[in-house]
């Protein structure tokens, strides 16, 4: 990156479960049924808070974690989770850090298939403001097995879910935009708490669903929440952060390259396994791969490898200083979250902050503070400033 | 539908414990112009902050519930988006969720209709607030059927108002069903376990009405209080009967005492029929408490409060859902209209729940109660919408809960705070302790979950049933 004004790089950390691996929860503090609790997540939301990473995101899927990602399929967004059968909604647990955490971006994964925009907008526009402005959202969008069923809707399939989420996006940004950020005025005067002219319908009739708006919940803090998904995912121009998965930083770059000027923001994600505890991380991943082996990350460079680093913390902080050349940032998938935590915590994110790579977020920051990125203007806003009269009917014509 | 099969005593030492108690619940955000939002101590009704304080004073004052309200539609007056009262919410499952973080005994309601959520999504969202939550979660079950508000939504407009009552009753049963499915102690408690979870973990939940089908495999275990606790609200015939079938909790409008009293024997004659004992069903209606140090001090604040609510442009607006046309060129301090109505059912403001009396003859009677005793248009519309709510001194309405209290009628009553974030404090801390003297108000939260704290017996699905 040779921008002069170059952003911020970035550091996202995965916390979904007990880490990436699928053998994790072998190797964590606590037990399976401890790790579905609040006082697991708050603990470790808490922990990956004070570290100062960027955002936290948490994977999920409209069907059990086994069947979401058994088994890393090819193009997973997902962590395999083999055997895991339960898994609480990543919506909520985001919400439920919110009060609990001061700075960190709260980014959960959320299909945007299977699923009701009107509900989904809301849902999105209250962690936004429940976290004052640190929410964002993964757009989740695959072939599930089950997924369809589990709502008796037509299933989608093959070049329909990119198309499907991408709809559920642009029509989510309009849901948000139909509050102006100044819609309540509370006038003594006029007896007015809003200004109806400062709320607009959305009026979107498309193939697979409808909305008329406006939305139920005001403009979110951030005017909208941050869209983070996959280029093959969902429209690169619904995007504001990109994820690349590749096995080595040059094919991170190329794919980053090939982004550019189209996502503001791509960030790369690596696993990681660290020597911890007096163990080499080497080992440490032999052990794990012996209770249940993880993908290999593909060397070729397929489109399903994800990076990742098996090393020291100090081999972890050269690795993230070449990414920084090439990237805007990283997700880090911590192997086992109660190991590999800690160690980024202690050793990792503390150098990258004395070289000048990075910078924590403080309380205050929204998410877009720490992305570098601009709020959103208002769709309705701007059309209505350019014509005061008009009330655009939306025919599908929002792709 | 599989139904367990565990028996469980008809007469439970822990449930009558509750007799002749009164809890109180706390429901955010009232409806039409309940909420004061033009005086100086109204806070932000969408900041967290606001939400926050609110919960954790009612929580202070050993309050059973926090319930959130849903409306999937914003409401309409006179064809165009209605300004006049405090609109704009948060997805209640989000909200709750936060809100359970700063919280550790108080029950958190959702309401969510049965008609625009799907009952994998209702099951696995309420499912998750109740872990989220150690047991504290409750879902007020509602059945929005309108085609207006269905225009958000993939279905629209698709469920007769007839069969609301049956798609709702299949919808519970699928969520119960998904809860039932995935037992507590499945997924293992070591990391040594052989498995993550017990082999065969949850079944699949196949499913089918004529509007639509399921089958699903849920991924939230049960959780301290089983499954969360289910209130309804609804008042048809049809919504009574529903309650005594399904509910715990039957959230009414009838507070008035006479009201009350009449409510609380057809409810329990209707759950009996149900095959339940009568004290089974848990009734809470909302109401509005205006308190201060003595009784003409509280007269003073209900005049204050009503003159705030109803606002010149709100009596107005009031009026014209009757008369069916903008009354903007009367005068709301003077007469009532001198000219018919348009309308012929009162069904002009939409999404409010009015349903309609013939407006001729609605007209006829406001204007003759407006000559009778002299009121202006808002004086009238104040005067007919200010009969709710108990007015008084603390000991006062201490006393009017002891009398409710003594005669069975309710067990609780869901507040309305016309102040937000302060509208509970009165409450807290001058009511609260009379009660507590007059040992109907609980002294402690009893037990960690809900469910214990309302003394509500196992939930339907987990007792034998005939
Ligand atoms: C006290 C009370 C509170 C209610 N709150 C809501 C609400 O928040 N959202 C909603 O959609 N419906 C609400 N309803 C409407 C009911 O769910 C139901 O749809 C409506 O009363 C029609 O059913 P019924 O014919 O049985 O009365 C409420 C009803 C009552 C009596």
């Amino acid at each position: 990156m040779s921008e002069s004004t170059r952003p911020p790089f970035v550091i996202g950390v995965e916390l979904d479960g007990t880490g990436a691996h699928p053998a994790a929860w072998r190797d964590a503090a606590i037990s399976p049924r401890e790790s579905l609790s609040p006082r697991y997540l708050a603990r470790v939301a808490a922990e990956a808070d004070r570290a100062g990473f960027s955002f936290l995101t948490l994977e999920d899927a409209p069907v059990t974690p086994e069947t979401a990602a058994p088994d890393a399929p090819a193009g997973s967004q997902l962590s395999p989770r083999p055997g895991v059968t339960a898994r609480l909604d990543a919506l909520q647990r985001a919400a439920y850090v919110a009060p609990l955490t001061g700075s960190i971006g709260l980014v959960p994964f959320a299909d945007a298939v299977y699923v009701e925009p009107f509900h989904l907008a809301a849902q999105l526009a209250s962690l936004d403001i429940a976290s004052a402005g640190r929410a964002g959202w993964v757009v989740l969008a695959e072939e599930f097995p089950g997924a369809a069923e589990a709502v008796s809707w037509l299933p989608a399939a093959g070049d329909d879910l990119p198309r499907e989420a991408t709809d559920t996006a642009a029509v989510s940004r309009l849901i948000w935009d139909s509050w102006q950020d100044d819609a309540v005025i509370r006038s003594v005067e006029t007896g007015h708490y809003i200004d109806p002219e400062r709320l607009h319908y959305v009026r979107y009739r498309g193939e697979r669903f409808s909305v008329t708006g406006p939305g139920i919940t005001p403009r979110p803090t951030q005017g909208h929440p941050v869209v983070f998904g996959r280029a093959d995912r969902v429209a690169a121009r619904q995007l504001e952060v990109a994820f690349v998965s590749a096995a080595h930083p040059t094919i991170v770059a190329e794919r980053a390259l090939e982004l550019t000027g189209q996502v503001p923001r791509v960030v790369a994600e690596l696993e990681v396994v660290l020597d911890a505890r007096g163990e080499r991380a080497a080992a440490r991943l032999a052990r794990l791969d012996a209770h249940t082996p993880a993908h290999t990350p593909d060397h070729t460079g397929g489109v399903s490898a994800r990076g990742r680093f098996v090393g020291t913390a100090a081999g972890l902080v050269e690795h993230l200083t070449e990414y920084a050349d090439v990237v805007h940032g990283v997700r880090l998938l911590p192997a086992v979250t109660d190991v590999d935590l800690p160690e980024i915590a202690r050793a990792v994110l503390p150098e990258l902050r004395r070289r000048g790579l990075f910078r924590s977020p403080v309380a205050g920051d929204t998410l877009r503070d720490t992305l570098g990125l601009d709020r959103p203007s208002n769709t309705f806003e701007a059309a209505r400033a350019a014509e005061p009269a008009s009330h655009p009917e939306r025919e599908a014509a929002i792709r | 539908m599989s139904i367990a099969t565990s028996t469980h005593p008809t007469v439970d030492a822990e449930a009558a414990q509750t007799r002749g108690q009164i809890h109180l619940g706390v429901f955010f955000q009232g409806v039409n112009f309940s909420t004061v939002w033009n005086a100086a101590e109204s806070g932000s009704q969408t900041e967290f902050e606001s939400f926050r304080r609110l919960i954790q004073t009612a929580e202070r004052g050993l309050f059973s519930a926090f319930f959130l309200g849903e409306g999937l539609r914003l409401r309409e007056h006179l064809g165009a988006i209605h300004a006049l009262d405090v609109v704009g919410r948060p997805d209640a499952g989000i909200q709750l969720a936060a809100l359970a973080a700063v919280t550790h005994r108080i029950g958190l309601v959702a309401t969510q209709n049965t008609t625009f959520h799907e009952p994998t999504a209702l099951a696995h969202r309420l499912g998750t607030l109740d872990l989220l939550s150690e047991g504290r979660a409750a879902w007020n079950i509602v059945t929005t059927d309108n085609a207006w508000t269905g225009e958000n939504f993939r279905r629209g407009g698709y469920l007769d108002h007839a069969d609301r009552y049956t798609h709702a009753e299949y919808v519970v049963n699928t969520v119960k069903a998904l809860w039932d499915s995935y037992p507590a102690d499945a997924p293992a408690d070591s990391p040594d376990a052989a498995a993550w979870s017990a082999p065969g973990t949850a079944e699949s939940v196949v499913t089918a009405d004529r509007y639509t089908s399921v089958a699903a495999v849920s991924r939230v275990p049960r959780s301290a209080q089983e499954h969360p606790v289910l209130f309804q609200a609804g008042d048809s015939p049809e919504g009574r009967d529903f309650a005594a079938r399904n509910a715990d909790v039957i959230f009414s409008t009838h507070s008035a005492f006479e009201a009350a009293t009449d409510f609380a024997a057809d409810i329990r004659h209707r759950t009996e029929a149900a095959g339940r004992p009568a004290d089974d069903l848990k009734i809470f209606p909302g109401q509005e408490f205006i308190l201060a140090d003595t009784e003409a001090e509280a007269r003073d604040k209900a005049r204050w409060v009503r003159e705030s609510q109803v606002t010149p442009q709100t009596a107005l607006a009031f009026l014209e859902q009757t008369w069916g046309r903008s009354l903007g060129e009367f005068d709301p301090e003077g007469p009532l209209p001198d000219i018919p109505s348009v309308a012929e059912q009162t069904s002009e403001t939409r999404g409010t729940g009015f349903h309609g009396h013939r407006a001729a003859e609605q007209i006829a009677s406001w204007r003759a109660l407006s000559e009778e005793k002299g009121l202006s248009i808002r004086q009238l519309v104040i005067h007919l919408t200010s009969g709710r709510g108990f007015v008084g001194s603390y000991s006062g309405v201490a006393d009017e809960l002891l009398r409710y209290a003594e005669a069975g009628v309710v067990d609780g009553f869901n507040v309305t705070p016309y102040l937000v974030p302060s509208g509970l404090d009165d409450i807290v801390n001058g009511l609260i302790p009379e009660l507590q003297e007059r040992g109907i108000y609980p002294t402690e939260y009893r037990g960690e979950t809900l469910r214990e704290h309302l003394g509500l017996r196992r939930p339907l699905t987990r007792r034998h049933l005939a």
